[in-house]
């Protein structure tokens, strides 16, 4: 459970700007650093519903669903 | 769990869901364990659904109801729907990404037995993983001997493509594989620069960096089905509902 909350504490840290910009979203110069220093840890994601689901029905725990863009403008490694 | 909006159109319909049928680039909701029943309203983002400044002590509250019923040492193994996606977003984390390559016969059992491995607390959040059966990737890959493998992969800065930092054979034992990506993983932190976006998405249009998605860059935010034109007409109204029983994916 701890573990959980610190990495829903991250989250929280992590989508404010983490979001991939678009139409409603925001703009390429609004995108900050990332969070996190490379090789740091940050949020053991999954990244298929199937695995995500299945993952909680084993462990019990409730699932925080993110939905984001891979890209901005088309510009891919933005999450 | 976080997807890619853009990844599929499945991906897209999910989305829809959680929106009201529009489709925005991001969603968010908290679900419960069955992944069926609502426990927040839906809307783009935490701090739209949870409020600004307190985000993080609505999960908490909600955390807090579900106490662990397994040991967190089992949790499954993280996998993506293609290397393509997975060397994309493990450049956006700037991780290392561990592709797990093979045919399902050979690979299926390394589902489990990795658990030890992804689930240690000096990998856990470190690093991405992927299975892939195929071959199509290879050529994305620098530096790689075909073959069943691990594969510890550098994604590049766009994540178009990557280059291999260690090969282990998938009969590898759990502490060769942690030690390999503890390894890697110090040698990908001092030599990797960290990220600006808004440098990075510049310096990407100015390159030509594209990467084509299945489903149609920009919103449907009048829910019509389509997606708009830029600037199109964003619908008022509720967003989202209530906690409940919903219809989720």
């Amino acid at each position: 459970m701890k573990r959980m909350i610190s990495m829903l504490g991250m989250a929280c840290l992590l989508f404010t700007g983490g979001i991939a910009c678009g139409q409603g979203g925001p703009r390429p110069s609004d995108l900050g650093a990332s969070k996190l220093d490379p090789g740091e840890p940050g949020i053991a994601w999954y990244t298929t519903w199937e695995t995500a689901q299945a993952e909680a029905k084993r462990s019990g725990r409730p699932i925080m669903f993110v939905a984001a863009a891979t890209q901005c403008h088309g510009v891919s490694g933005v999450f | 769990m976080r997807i890619d909006s853009y990844e599929t159109k499945e991906h897209q319909e999910y989305v829809r869901t959680f929106l009201d049928g529009r489709f925005e680039n991001s969603a968010f909701c908290l679900l419960a364990p069955n992944g069926q029943d609502w426990l927040t309203r839906a809307g783009r983002g935490p701090e739209m659904v949870l409020g600004h400044r307190s985000s993080v002590i609505q999960m908490k509250t909600v955390a807090a109801k579900y106490p662990d019923r397994k040991s967190g040492r089992q949790a499954l193994v993280q996998d993506f729907h293609s290397v393509r996606q997975a060397l994309n977003v493990a450049s956006a984390d700037q991780r290392v990404l561990v592709i797990v390559s093979g045919p399902r016969e050979q690979t299926e059992e390394l589902r489990s037995s990795l658990q030890s491995v992804t689930n240690d607390e000096r990998v856990v959040g470190r690093f991405h993983f992927d299975f892939d059966e195929t071959e199509d990737w290879y050529k994305q890959i620098k530096n790689l001997k075909a073959g069943p493998s691990i594969v510890v992969v550098r994604p590049s800065e766009f994540g178009m493509n990557g280059t291999v930092m260690k090969q282990l054979p998938l009969a590898a034992k759990g502490a060769e594989i942690i030690k390999t990506l503890l390894v890697a993983n110090l040698e990908f932190a001092k030599t990797t620069k960290k990220k600006v976006y808004s440098s990075h998405v510049s310096k990407g249009t100015k390159l030509g960096i594209y990467f084509d998605s299945v489903v149609p860059y920009g919103e449907d935010r009048d829910g019509d089905g389509k997606i708009d034109h830029r600037g199109g007409s964003p619908r008022g109204g509720r967003r989202g509902d209530a906690p409940g029983r919903r219809s989720s994916p």
